[in-house]
């Protein structure tokens, strides 16, 4: 599994797509971040928080996501490469969580070059680390279920493309859920669950709800592989 | 020591309404190259996707070693080392790269004694830091042999390893896996007589996903001279089979199946 994961990290890190995805991420975000920081005046100071920017980064991640897990299976598959993974003493298991753990570790460095964003506000002003450190575990886990799903996509075709919308449409659909879905709509929504994370609480439903979500789509994908090989 | 590397019994595999192989048994012994001859088609891949546990048989068990390749796969894996037709090859890594995947994918210690070595058997030590992207379609098949023998596995199998090669690369190639035989089982397929002839000392035929013949060269040579002869041909079957029987010494004219345009007939003396 360790292998997998080693293999992953190179593979990814020498692809362009990773480049060219971290620097969007870094410029969208930096750009939020002073908008951020430039708002103050003395009628209107900002806080000494990631609040204000929590759900930007979110947006950004919806976004960011699907163009790292789109090749993770289906870039395999084309290769032929998923006939050495299946022939080598692996479970379908160990392949998904290499693969996932990869892309956890990929998410981590995204999420990492953010730290500028929270010494700036240090240097500026007297944050709370704690309800600062939150808003980043919500953000590890709302990016982990993106790339949970993203996993499954990839698992399902070829295509890299088709892999990317695969996740895109769901995802999308899944934020908007607490818009146009009612009650339970806020439920299902990926993005309620962020709230309290937001404001530097840890509620237990909402972690247990990600973490869920991450199972699930993991479950899938191993059940999916596994059913490949009886076709 | 077991008397059988490899040992199929009546494996069938279906996709959907499509039956690709259907009640092949196949033994291999320790020490043999067996070759797997078909045409295109015949059923070589799925057979060899089935030994190497990519993909389970809809019936029969097949055992490699002393395990069980459905109850124990991971014990199985480990005794083969396996080729496929389009070397299952990382372009953005580099050939000592590739290897040390391959080399920690099966926990070997330490990782770097076993590359050296299949590196040094392959002959890739000098392209062993370029990018495999960039190398040519032979080095690329010996990339993938190096792969499938990192972990000294007892068994080889390799599904058409010389196609799409230059005459040259053939030749290489194929002094390779004389090179490689040691005390390993090598299973390779191919569609050529001739490269089977060159290596193999058993030949199984395959024909529409059955076994049509199995047995070493000269016994299959034999059997054609002065038992059966295996004949290709086009044209309407029953006319020419009609016609074959008129023939004197032609005891019976059976058909193996069909290909677009081309008929397979056993005749019998």
């Amino acid at each position: 599994m360790f292998a997998l994961i080693k293999k992953e990290l190179k593979i990814q890190i020498a692809s362009p797509i990773l480049a060219v995805g971290l620097a969007l991420f870094l410029f969208l975000t930096g750009f939020a971040f002073s908008a951020h920081v430039t708002q103050a005046s003395p009628q209107h100071l900002p806080e000494a928080s990631m609040r204000g920017m929590i759900y930007f980064m979110a947006v950004i991640l919806l976004f960011v996501t699907p163009f790292l897990s789109m090749r993770v299976f289906s870039e395999e598959m084309k290769n032929g490469t998923m006939e050495l993974l299946k022939t080598a003493p692996l479970t379908d298991l160990q392949i998904v969580l290499g693969k996932y753990g990869a892309m956890l570790i990929l998410l981590a460095i995204f999420l990492l070059a953010t730290a500028i964003y929270p010494i700036c506000i240090a240097i500026l002003g007297q944050p709370e680390w704690g309800p600062m450190l939150f808003c980043y575990l919500g953000l590890f886990l709302l990016g982990g279920s993106f790339l949970a799903l993203g996993l499954l996509a990839s698992a399902l075709t070829k295509n890299q493309v088709i892999a990317a919308v695969l996740t895109f449409v769901p995802l999308l659909t899944l934020w908007f859920l607490s818009d146009v879905g009612g009650a339970l709509g806020e439920k299902v929504s990926l993005i309620t669950h962020l709230q309290s994370f937001s404001v530097g609480v840890l509620d237990s439903s909402d972690l247990f709800y990600y973490l869920a979500v991450i199972f699930f789509l993991l479950f899938l994908t191993v059940r999916y592989l596994e059913a490949q090989r009886w076709r | 020591m077991v008397s059988c590397m490899i040992q199929a019994e009546k494996i069938t595999k279906k996709f959907g309404p499509i039956t690709a192989i259907s009640g092949i048994s196949l033994s291999v012994k320790p020490g043999e190259i067996v070759g797997l001859l078909g045409h295109n088609g015949a059923g070589k891949t799925t057979t060899m996707r089935i030994l190497t546990g990519y993909m389970p048989p809809t019936s029969g068990s097949v055992r490699v070693g002393d395990y069980d390749l459905l109850q124990h796969p991971q014990e199985a894996k480990r005794l083969i080392g396996y080729l496929p037709e389009i070397p299952p090859l990382y372009s953005e890594l580099t050939v000592e790269e590739s290897l040390c995947f391959v080399a920690d994918l099966y926990a070997l210690n330490p990782p770097a004694r076993f590359v050296s070595e299949a590196l040094e058997r392959t002959g890739l030590g000098h392209v062993r830091h370029r990018l495999i992207g960039n190398l040519s379609k032979g080095y690329r098949q010996r990339v993938g042999l190096a792969q499938a023998i990192v972990h000294q596995p007892p068994i080889l199998i390799l599904d058409e390893p010389t196609i799409g090669l230059d005459p040259k690369q053939i030749i290489e190639i194929r002094e390779l896996l004389l090179h490689l035989k040691d005390n390993r089982v090598i299973l390779l397929s191919s569609h050529i007589l001739q490269e089977v002839s060159a290596v193999c000392d058993r030949v199984v035929i395959l024909n529409k996903g059955q076994v049509i013949a199995d047995g070493s060269l000269d016994q299959l040579s034999q059997n054609l001279q002065r038992k059966k002869l295996l004949v290709q041909v086009s044209g309407d079957p029953a006319l020419i089979k009609k016609q074959i029987e008129t023939i004197p010494g032609v005891n019976g004219v059976e058909e193996h199946g069909s290909d677009l345009e081309e008929i397979f007939l056993s005749l019998t003396a």
